[in-house]
């Protein structure tokens, strides 16, 4: 890759998030961390990301929300979610709405550096959505 | 008693009577001896004086006092003159009269009292046979009583027994109600301590995942260390994950599923090794089940990892589905492996046993829970060597109508 592909990574678990983001900038990705659904909506407002993963169990505005609002505002930018214990429901409610795929915690690392290579924008055309629950 | 004294009271009158009859008998004995010798001395005395009428006058006494000794008391002496043997015979005549009366009053007495010792005996007798029929008659009666209450005895002994019983099925229902009871508390608690550890773990686990990806080159003493922190931290996640599974058990939402693209769709979700040969034999015709889709997913997870490990990953899975009858569905997972032994068959399914060195053995007791709750029941054949078959029983859509509102009424 010649430039660095941006991620924009929300989750309340801040460590996790700084976990994640060391693991992903050793992959060369650079990764930028929001810690709920208003900082997320915020920063994509504000900064170009290529690509989002979104933790669905969020206080105050879960995942789900924060994606149907984020939708409206980039509404190109294909979004992960990351799901520990999800209802059913928010799950599929998601994948309604067009989130590119859903990954489970304990995430899958192999999984997970997958589904950003095949959601990035020179292959979707090939792969379409993925769906992993 | 009465009767008794009647008797005693009769007794002894008639021994005074007795007595008096002898008294009166001897008493008469003596007179009539000494009459006898006062009859000869008489008689002697008017030989001795040799007087024509006094002779005959006392030869008149004589006889009637010897008659009188014979017995004949009724005698009487004329007399016309006035003197002495006048008085004799005079007093002669009283003494007669009074013995006679005597006598014969003592007749009376005694035939009085005879009679009433008659009487007495015979209410006596009388008295006897009413008490001997009374008797009788209170004996039967207490021998029926007597059988009424063995009887009733009886059947108190078999209430006994029943309640015993009862309580001893209440006792054990009490036992299970809490033992659930606690289970349920614990699996909230469980719950939700599971939940909170997911986030920490889940950091270690990253953790791990970059420092095994930046610290490639470090020796291998690090490495392992890492490795097995890293191995530690998916048992840790394991477990829970399994303990969550427990928790979220109850009353699942269930909905219709064509029951063959079900199995399908969750064969395709879960992992099974290239090595594995999957056979699928489906029942043409549609087959309609109520389940719920995450659960459903994690009992196919299940068998299928279990078939997995029995067959050493390398094998033929053959899933089964038709019907047995109109209103059940049979889906059954046949595998090669090297099957279970019988004494374990039964246990199987109870949670935290398991013949593996690793694993924690709760994924059949779940999977137990999960098929229960669809209104379904598992059970499992196995040949040691050969392999094992789990075989569920589902209740179809349609055809059983009050279970299935019975199902969706539960899942609301």
């Amino acid at each position: 890759m010649e430039k660095q592909l941006k991620i924009l990574l929300t989750d309340d678990n801040t460590e996790f998030s700084l976990n994640l983001k060391d693991i992903l900038e050793v992959k060369g990705y650079e990764v930028f961390i929001a810690n709920d659904g208003f900082s997320a909506l915020d920063f994509v407002r504000r900064t170009k990301v290529d690509i989002v993963l979104m933790d669905i169990r969020m206080p105050e505005m879960d995942g789900v929300e924060t994606y149907k609002k984020m939708k409206s505002i980039i509404p190109d930018v294909p979004v992960i979610m990351l799901t520990g214990f999800a209802l059913e429901e928010l799950i599929r409610e998601s994948i309604e709405y067009g989130v590119f795929g859903c990954l489970s915690k304990p995430l899958n690392f192999d999984e997970l550096f997958t589904a950003i290579e095949n959601a990035l924008p020179e292959r979707q055309e090939y792969f379409g959505n993925m769906i992993n629950s | 008693m009465q009767l008794d004294q009647i008797a005693k009271n009769a007794n002894s009158e008639g021994t005074l009577l007795l007595n008096k009859a002898t008294e009166v008998s001897q008493r008469n004995r003596v007179i009539f001896i000494s009459v006898f010798i006062f009859s000869i001395l008489l008689g002697s005395g008017i030989s001795i004086v040799s007087s024509r009428s006094v002779s005959r006058r006392l030869n008149i006494i004589s006889d009637a006092t010897t008659r009188m000794a014979q017995g004949d008391l009724k005698q009487s002496i004329e007399v016309t003159e006035n003197d002495e043997l006048s008085l004799v015979s005079r007093n002669f005549n009283r003494m007669a009269i009074e013995l006679y009366d005597l006598y014969h009053s003592l007749e009376e007495k005694v035939g009085e009292r005879t009679k009433e010792l008659n009487d007495a005996n015979e209410r006596l007798a009388k008295m006897k046979n009413e008490l001997e029929i009374k008797v009788t008659e209170r004996t039967t009666d207490l021998e029926m009583k007597v059988q009424e209450l063995n009887k009733s005895q009886k059947a108190l002994l078999y209430m006994v027994e029943d309640l015993n019983r009862t309580s001893g099925k209440l006792k054990d229902a009490q036992e299970e109600l809490v033992r659930k009871e606690r289970l349920a508390i614990l699996g909230e608690f469980s719950g939700n301590i599971s939940h909170e550890l997911r986030n920490p773990l889940g950091v270690i686990d990253s953790s791990i995942y970059f420092l095994k990806m930046s610290l490639q080159n470090k020796d291998e003493k690090t490495l392992q260390h890492l490795e097995r922190i890293s191995n530690s931290v998916k048992t840790s996640i394991s477990i829970i994950e399994n303990l969550l599974n427990l928790t979220r058990m109850n009353k699942p939402v269930l909905r219709n599923f064509d029951c063959g693209r079900l199995i399908s769709d969750c064969l395709n979700s879960c992992f099974i090794p290239s090595t594995i040969h999957v056979v699928k034999e489906f029942s043409k015709e549609q087959i309609t089940i109520l389940a719920e889709s995450i659960q459903f997913q994690m009992v196919v997870n299940n068998l299928v990892k279990n078939a997995t490990a029995a067959m050493n990953e390398e094998g033929t899975l053959t899933i089964k589905l038709y019907k047995s009858r109109p209103e059940e569905a049979v889906i059954s997972f046949s595998d090669s492996g090297c099957g279970i032994e019988p004494k374990n068959l039964e246990k199987i399914f109870q949670p935290l046993f398991s013949t593996k060195a690793k694993g924690f053995g709760l994924g059949l007791s779940i999977t137990k829970m999960i098929v229960e709750n669809h209104g379904g029941k598992i059970y499992v054949e196995s040949t040691p060597g050969q392999g094992s078959s789990f075989i569920m029983l589902f209740p179809v859509v349609g055809e059983n109508k009050q279970l299935t509102n019975d199902l969706q009424m539960t899942s609301t």
